[in-house]
């Protein structure tokens, strides 16, 4: 390499300093394109699953009916856009805040390729109706044993290249990507202890029965969201707010407190997603006062992300990728207020089983992690591909103002759904008879279901603005003026994978 | 054999002084400047090429 005369980072151990790192961007570029690839596919297949909520006759059963589609699209946007989004981030982070490469250019590999074989084998089976049945956790045995084998190659690349790391110190968007890994590991496999019911059989009977089995179930569900969905993309606001800001990060004692606190605190709420049912009332109310407790580790770190730009608020006003990651921010302080007020066993009796949670799951998902996903690889693309930015700075601003109005579209219209749906289900006349049949709160919700696709279709056209202004990026001629080598986009011929 | 629910309250209270001891340590007004440097290690990144 032409650039090692250039003198390593202050931070750099002495002895270490005369090798400087040399960090594989390859695998990143290829997470990068998937999570696009994958969430383009999540976001469409939920258009069509509340056009389908709308309008029944865009059920074409077998295949393509509500209950094979809802895990297809759950399962493409949490783990195949979130997933892949997480890898390159992680990986991406890791190297950068370690100053050191990948510990193993192969399980870099192995984990992207295996990563991808297991959302097809997911994907595939949910279609073909092969699945536990269990929200969040539908693939089936041979799927889940296949995720495990690339999980563990995911935790060692990680765990070695913190190992081999330059820097002294673990700088903090680590610790939660590392939360992620270990906890995702355990989760998933606790949930998925089952047996094949025959010898080659695609189906199981799961370990777990009754009350214990939907504790468990949605002590991983819950954790998902914890850990997956929050801890995961938190490691992404601690990296890529300060460097798009160009400024640190507000407070580090902040992020330590924020850190072991959603440690120590989110594990145990899961139970408020079974009030009201045959749990114990005392796990109920356990469940109930941990989601209150977890407000505040919430909204420390969303304070911490936004003080980032505490005396520089003006860069804000024109950088519209800065502009997704505090608009994420925002949705996230949003969210993990309506949450634990959702917890609270009176709400929940208004709130459970309606459309509100279903608002409420997307003021997080589509505000929160998909706002800050968005954000980071608006930050990785020009990065990556050595380019001066993004090929329109306009259209990102688009594709914000296209998106967050979809959002609020989204979100607004199961808030009234889903209250209404709620009131009309307790409502009963002086003789006790209930005043709606079923139907009749299922006939109310039609204009409401057809807004939230609206919604939906706003964000999904969004993020074809993005796929297009990442296309057109990658493809530009000019690339960054300090650059002596061309980037080349394909693996095979580098040297540091052979 | 120690009962189930004595253990369960043990366990609760060494992690309670576990975040209250960790965060005293991050509060210490002595570790703050030594804390506070950390946040500086990603943007202490030289910006080169990589493939």
């Amino acid at each position: 390499m032409s650039q090692t005369a250039i003198a390593p980072p202050p931070k750099v151990a002495p002895a270490a300093a005369a090798s400087r790192p040399v960090y594989d961007e390859t695998i990143l570029k290829y997470f990068t394109i998937a999570a696009m690839f994958w969430g383009i596919a999540g976001f469409a297949v939920g258009l069509l699953i509340a056009v389908q909520m709308a309008f029944p006759d865009f059920n074409i059963p077998p295949y393509l009916t509500f209950g094979r589609l809802r895990p297809l699209h759950t399962s493409a946007v949490i783990f195949a856009f979130g997933g892949n989004v997480l890898f390159a981030t992680s990986y991406h982070v890791v190297q950068r805040t370690c100053r050191a490469r990948l510990f193993s250019d192969g399980l870099s590999w192995f984990t992207f390729w295996g990563y991808q074989t297991f959302i097809l084998m997911a994907g595939l089976g949910y279609v073909f109706g092969v699945t536990q049945g269990k929200e969040y956790a539908e693939p089936e045995w041979y799927a889940d044993l296949w995720l495990t084998i690339v999980w563990v190659a995911y935790l060692i690349n990680f765990l070695g290249t913190l190992w081999k790391r330059q820097e002294k110190h673990i700088y903090v968007a680590n610790w939660f990507y590392l939360a992620f890994i270990v906890t995702v590991a355990i989760l998933h496999l606790v949930n998925n202890v089952s047996v094949p019911i025959q010898i080659g059989s695609v189906h199981s009977y799961s370990a777990w029965a009754g009350v214990q089995s939907a504790l468990i179930q949605w002590w991983y569900g819950h954790n998902a969201v914890g850990f997956f969905l929050t801890a995961g993309f938190l490691g992404i606001m601690y990296y890529y707010i300060p460097k798009q800001a160009n400024r640190p990060v507000y407070s580090y004692r902040l992020s330590i407190i924020h850190f072991w606190a959603l440690i120590f605190i989110y594990i145990w709420a899961g139970p408020h997603h079974l009030l009201y049912t045959a749990l114990p009332d005392w796990a109920q109310t356990l469940g109930m006062t941990f989601s209150i407790i977890l407000w505040m580790p919430s909204w420390g770190g969303m304070i911490n992300g936004m003080m980032t730009l505490s005396g520089a608020w003006h860069k804000l006003r024109d950088d519209p990728i800065l502009q997704f990651m505090i608009i994420a921010l925002s949705f996230y302080g949003m969210s993990t207020f309506e949450g634990p007020l959702m917890s609270i066993k009176a709400v929940n009796s208004l709130s459970h089983y309606t459309d509100w949670t279903i608002g409420h799951v997307h003021a997080g998902a589509l505000g929160w992690v998909a706002f800050i996903s968005f954000g980071a690889i608006y930050y990785l693309v020009p990065h990556l591909w050595k380019k001066p930015g993004m090929y329109s700075t306009k259209l990102i601003s688009l594709h914000l103002w296209v998106a967050t109005v979809g959002i609020v579209v989204y979100i607004t219209s199961m808030w009234v759904a889903g209250i209404m749906q709620g009131l009309m289900w307790r409502a009963y006349n002086e003789m006790g008879f209930l005043t709606y049949s079923f139907v009749e709160t299922v006939a109310a919700m039609h204009p409401y279901y057809i807004i939230r696709a609206i919604g939906g279709l706003l964000f999904l056209l969004g993020a074809l603005i993005m796929v297009f202004n990442i296309w057109k990026t990658i493809a530009s001629p000019d690339s960054v003026a300090s650059e002596t080598d061309t980037p080349s986009l394909t693996p095979a011929a580098l040297p540091e994978h052979v | 054999m120690m009962n189930l629910s004595l253990m369960g309250g043990l366990i609760t209270l060494a992690f309670t002084l576990t975040f209250l001891g960790i965060a005293l340590w991050a509060y210490w007004p002595k570790n703050k400047d030594a804390l506070q440097a950390h946040r500086l290690i990603p943007l202490q990144d030289e910006d080169t090429d990589h493939v």
